[in-house]
């Protein structure tokens, strides 16, 4: 019995020592952000800082449109998971309840698309959009988050519209509702966790995405937050540290949020979907 | 599977559901129209947005095409033939290789372990894990910026930490030796959590009675995890770390905001090449060619994963 617990609280220390080691570069960024000048740049460096500033922050919301920014990613993110829901959902639907030729090669497909890289889609969509007149647009951006997007929301909706079964919807048929009715009433209540995962994931898709926004929004007022601050990096002296970091909370945060409230959503949704048919 | 049992109920036998539902899902199911219909708009938006565009991109990579030029010129494989003889190409694929490899290596273990590690725990076992997923939610950009902060040469804690320990610190990302080692541990630092829920997930189903009865026949820690564990992660272990394989030799973000490919082209991967090509040298040409050939190396990956999966069923 006491070798048992001795046991537990070995690997509780271990488990510990590893989450500390995993998260401890990320909680030192909330802390540099509040850290005065002379405390970020200390040698050796301060862990806990003397004072605490919000300076940083300040500087960030005047000396760049971060306001802006944040509007545009939250814009772009909302547009591209009702968007591919709008689409997905049916597809998912259809490819779990009706048999029909193609229904496999469609369901591989989309598995296939989610592995095309993305570099290379960004070349000839670059060209495309463009001669559309849709670059530098938010309708183009959209457009080009849902390369990712809808693939991923197919291929996960798929797999967890087909763990609801088949005779709770012919139940509901029996007494009297219609295939809509029952799809309403059944399928999406049961496979809720399943649409919530697929809806968090995907605007954390497009809230992450760099590449696209680097190559199709070119000005200011239009940037996304990625895009913006990965300019902040390049443009900084090295003096700015402070305000990157803040930068970086301020990103992060909207996406630890959704994750957060949802975890229970995303491990399932990790658990069903992402492997195996 | 519910899947399983799902797809043998849709080949027409009949179920608990009556006679009228029968009839009435023989008449919904068999339709074309209808799937036709629920599958159409994505089918569009997919054919317009992936399948367009990658034909396009073969197209081009037969082409001379300026960022802002006019017209495409037609060159035949004249960009195929100046990418196969450029010492670059060569050099990023060795580098995309080593990437790819090194990465995936990492995060397998670094997944497996700290699951297996967290499946025997009892106390916090969920909390720990949620933790165990900040990096893979921190986005990108983020993770770049962080890390080039943390690892500063002047000001980075981690140097000093490993300096008050004792250990030497590298420049880590301005030295050439060091900087792909670098990008390969933060991108596995980024990604390891996928396994690890992955694998936790399926560590789950893994029945008891197998230890049990790996125990009565005397099997120790070790051989318990090499003849009981590892054989039932197996099929998820070659599933993921080829799903991981390709995102991983497809990846741009990550290591271009860490180094773009720097310094003097250390960390320079093939994805990185194709994006130079097409937006800093202008060459939309040049930069397609790169992406057929990455297209068609993941594919061959793509089809070698397909191939599992149907021999493991």
């Amino acid at each position: 019995m006491r070798a048992r617990w001795l046991r537990e609280a070995l690997l509780l220390v271990l488990a510990i020592g590893a989450v500390l080691a995993v998260d401890f570069p990320i909680a030192w960024m909330p802390l540099s952000s509040i850290k005065e000048f002379g405390d970020l740049f200390s040698s050796p460096p301060r862990i806990v800082p003397r004072e605490i500033t919000f300076r940083h922050y300040i500087t960030l919301f005047e000396r760049t449109g971060f306001g802006t920014y944040f509007v545009n990613s939250t814009v772009v993110a909302l547009a591209t998971v009702a968007l591919s829901l709008l689409l997905s959902l049916p597809a998912a639907y259809a490819l779990t309840r009706y048999r029909f030729p193609g229904r496999e090669a469609y369901a591989r497909f989309a598995l296939l698309a989610y592995m095309f890289p993305p570099v290379f889609l960004a070349i000839p969509l670059f060209v495309i959009l463009v001669r559309m007149r849709l670059g530098n647009s938010y309708v183009g951006l959209v457009l080009t988050h849902m390369t990712f997007a809808l693939p991923f929301s197919i291929w996960l909706l798929r797999a967890f519209f087909r763990a609801v079964p088949l005779e709770l919807e012919e139940a509901a048929w029996v007494d009297g509702a219609t295939q809509l009715q029952g799809v309403w009433h059944v399928v999406l209540p049961l496979s809720f966790a399943g649409v919530m995962a697929t809806a968090i994931f995907t605007a954390v898709l497009s809230w992450n995405d760099y590449l696209f926004a680097a190559i199709l929004m070119t000005t200011e007022g239009k940037k996304t937050l990625p895009l913006a601050v990965a300019l902040l990096t390049s443009e900084a002296s090295s003096t700015e540290w402070g305000v990157i970091m803040a930068a970086g909370v301020l990103v992060t945060i909207p996406a630890v949020a959704l994750f957060a409230g949802m975890h229970r959503y995303v491990v399932q949704g990790i658990g069903v979907g992402a492997l195996k048919e | 599977m519910a899947g399983a049992a799902e797809s043998i109920r849709l080949r027409g036998q009949p179920s608990p559901a009556g006679v009228a539902g029968r009839a009435q899902r023989r008449a919904a199911r068999r339709s074309w129209l209808v799937p036709l219909a629920l599958l159409l708009p994505s089918g569009l938006a997919l054919g317009g947005i992936i399948l367009y565009p990658l034909t396009y991109s073969l197209y081009l990579s037969f082409h001379e095409l300026p960022l802002f030029g006019a017209r495409p010129r037609f060159v035949g494989l004249e960009q195929f033939r100046r990418l196969l003889a450029s010492d670059w190409f060569w050099h990023d694929l060795w580098n995309t290789t080593v990437f790819t490899a090194g990465s995936v290596l990492v995060q397998l273990t670094a997944g497996v372990g700290l699951a297996l590690l967290l499946n025997r725990l009892r106390t916090g076992r969920s909390v720990l894990r949620g933790l165990l997923l900040a990096p893979y939610i921190v986005p990108t950009v983020v993770v770049a910026l962080l890390w080039r902060w943390v690892l500063n040469d002047l000001y980075g804690i981690i140097p000093h930490l490993l300096t008050t320990l004792g250990i030497p610190s590298p420049q880590w990302l301005a030295n050439p030796s060091w900087a792909m080692a670098t990008v390969i541990g933060i991108n596995a630092w980024m990604f390891f959590p996928f396994v690890l829920l992955v694998v936790m997930a399926r560590l789950e189903g893994v029945p008891p009675s197998l230890y049990e009865a790996a125990a009565l026949d005397g099997a120790g820690g070790w051989q318990r995890f090499r003849y009981v564990t590892l054989p039932q992660l197996r099929e998820v272990l070659v599933v993921v770390g080829l799903l991981r394989g390709i995102w991983m030799f497809n990846k741009f973000d990550s290591v271009w905001l860490i180094t773009a490919g720097g310094p003097v082209g250390a960390t320079e991967t093939l994805p990185i090449l194709g994006y130079i090509a097409s937006f800093a040298r202008f060459d939309l040409g040049a930069g397609a060619a790169v992406g057929t050939v990455v297209f068609a190396i993941i594919m061959a990956l793509t089809v070698a994963y397909l191939w599992l999966l149907r021999t493991e069923e």
